[in-house]
């Protein structure tokens, strides 16, 4: 009982940071799943998110009273990143596979590295924050954000994303503008990250470099592909949990292990469902939760394979 | 128009010309450079020399959107399907540019949206009735038999709505029977949707019996041209495709 009571705290009080790391994962499931591209540096664009908003929500420039400062913070940090987004991604829109991932990746090295330079954002040392916004608020964002996601994969846009990733050469005879497309997916998965970086920054006390650092974007990436690459859910599902083992093994004394669950897991779901928890599919494709409700798009054809799969 | 690889000319001086609501045919042995030349009209690769021209504007050097958007479409030769997405989608991802509403249309789910889908929906729907697919709608169309997937290529392009279709060996694979199924259906494509079809084939029945016109290629040059009836009798023809006696 006793135990179950811990968990429950260990739950609650990661709330802020799970819902944090859901949104990360979903910007990057936009990517790398959606659009099949191979970003490894989302962790750049979360910096990029939580600086903005810190300087804005530390040094108050316009000294509005606290909820504008808020408001503010939160929009200029995905007008910023969105447009780092969009600076990343002009000129590597036309790069693929490995290409794009060294970009991405030397993206986000460089990021780190002008924090750790930076003075008037704390340099090191990092930024003692104002926790502004509560696990509600965080939640709240979190709901927008998987509604964006839904709706804009079953949209005339979403479409087009998905036949990209299919067959970029088909995709192109029917009209679809390859590189346009590819940097509008950026920006959207960026503009995300920058959201997420916005409610990490103004629910933490602190944040420094050190947080954004390159094994987040693996962390992040992670999840993408434990969830399953493309699928909402899923990907919701992995954030979850991968946000909330360490928490759960620090409970039970065995956080020096953290490493090694964590690889034996990675290793345990390579080899038994490399395709992740759910594959291509969502939490509603599961039999049982399609007798009661089924989205009107694609998914029915994903629904008729899993019945035909029986997963 | 003519495209060198390195030092190889792969297609020289082939004068193509196509008018407005004809069917002609494109043939030679393998490697003639047929599909090369698809792939030039559609922008895949940049022409090297000569200029193509779609009702008299310069197309030559346009990317492969732009090209689609002036008005041509085409099928593939190894097929290219969106394979994990649904046949209704692949019809559906072709229609993108008649869908009229925006980004924000979308994600606030306006009235707009709503009507712009149903009516893409319709759209699709037509189509895929046309040619017999519409039972098919919510299977993968990597899971499709290999004639409905050729015939899913077609309808794919056709929804681009192109005045000028481009079809890639379009029997390619299909039994006798399938091959007398596609010959009526390319003439319905020119009687109902008015396009124009220039299309590369093997199946000399087929050739034979839709196209007006045909051009003969061999080694990237242009070798005969004519009615099916005049290709036939040809000389030249016959020895490219049997070698010499």
């Amino acid at each position: 009982m006793e135990a179950l009571t811990a968990l429950g705290s260990t739950l609650f009080s990661s709330l802020d940071l799970i819902g944090v790391y859901v949104i990360l994962a979903l910007g990057l499931n936009l990517i790398n799943g959606m659009a099949g591209m191979f970003s490894i540096g989302h962790a750049g664009f979360w910096a990029v998110g939580a600086y903005t908003a810190a300087a804005i929500t530390v040094h108050d420039p316009l000294s509005t009273p606290w909820p504008v400062t808020l408001a503010l913070s939160i929009v200029a940090a995905i007008a910023v990143t969105a447009l780092a987004g969009l600076m990343l991604a002009m000129p590597c829109s036309r790069l693929a596979g490995d290409y794009l991932a060294i970009a991405t990746l030397g993206f986000s090295i460089i990021v780190v590295s002008l924090l750790y330079n930076l003075d008037f954002v704390g340099a090191a040392t990092g930024l003692s924050t104002p926790s502004y916004v509560s696990k509600g608020f965080i939640w709240f964002m979190v709901g927008v954000s998987l509604v964006f996601y839904y709706r804009l994969q079953y949209s005339n846009l979403g479409r087009t994303i998905l036949a990209l990733r299919e067959d970029e050469i088909a995709a192109q005879s029917i009209g679809i503008n390859r590189v346009r497309l590819k940097t509008l997916v950026f920006v959207l998965g960026a503009g995300m990250a920058g959201l997420a970086g916005a409610l990490f920054a103004n629910s933490a006390t602190y944040i420094n470099p050190a947080g954004f650092e390159f094994d987040q974007s693996i962390k992040i990436l992670t999840m993408v592909v434990l969830g399953g690459l493309g699928s909402l859910t899923g990907v919701v599902l992995a954030a979850v949990l991968l946000t909330l083992l360490p928490e759960v093994l620090r409970l039970v004394n065995l956080a020096d292990y953290q490493m090694l669950v964590f690889s034996v897991l990675l290793i345990v779901m390579v080899l038994m469902r490399p395709q992740g928890i759910l594959g291509r599919y969502e939490i509603w494709d599961l039999p049982w939760i399609r007798r009661f409700w089924r989205p009107n798009g694609p998914l029915q054809v994903v629904a008729q394979q899993a019945a035909r799969a029986r997963i | 128009m003519g495209i060198n690889f390195g030092g190889l000319r792969a297609v020289d001086e082939v004068n193509l010309h196509v008018d407005s609501g004809e069917i002609v045919g494109l043939i030679g042995p393998n490697g003639a450079g047929k599909t090369t030349c698809f792939n030039l009209i559609t922008g895949v690769y940049q022409p090297t020399r000569g200029s193509i021209d779609l009702d008299g504007a310069r197309i030559g050097g346009m990317s492969t959107p732009a090209i689609n958007h002036r008005g041509i479409a085409r099928t593939f030769q190894n097929i290219r399907l969106f394979r994990q997405l649904s046949v209704l989608d692949n019809v559906r991802v072709a229609l993108h540019r008649q869908a009229s509403y925006g980004l924000l249309g979308s994600l606030l789910r306006l009235p707009a949206y709503h009507r712009a889908e149903a009516d893409l929906r319709q759209r699709a729907e037509y189509l895929l009735a046309v040619f017999g697919l519409a039972e098919r709608r919510w299977d993968l169309a990597g899971g499709l038999p290999y004639g409905e997937q050729r015939k899913l290529e077609v309808v794919r392009a056709l929804a681009t709505e192109p005045k000028l279709l481009l079809l890639d060996e379009p029997a390619a694979g299909m039994n006798p029977q399938e091959t007398a199924t596609l010959t009526e259906l390319i003439q319905r494509l020119r009687q109902e949707f008015k396009v124009t079809i220039l299309l590369i084939e093997h199946d000399m029945s087929l050739v034979m019996k839709v196209c007006d016109r045909i051009y003969v290629l061999d080694y990237g040059k242009e070798i005969a041209r004519g009615t099916p009836a005049e290709i036939q009798s040809n000389q030249q023809v016959i020895k490219a495709y049997l070698g010499e006696a």
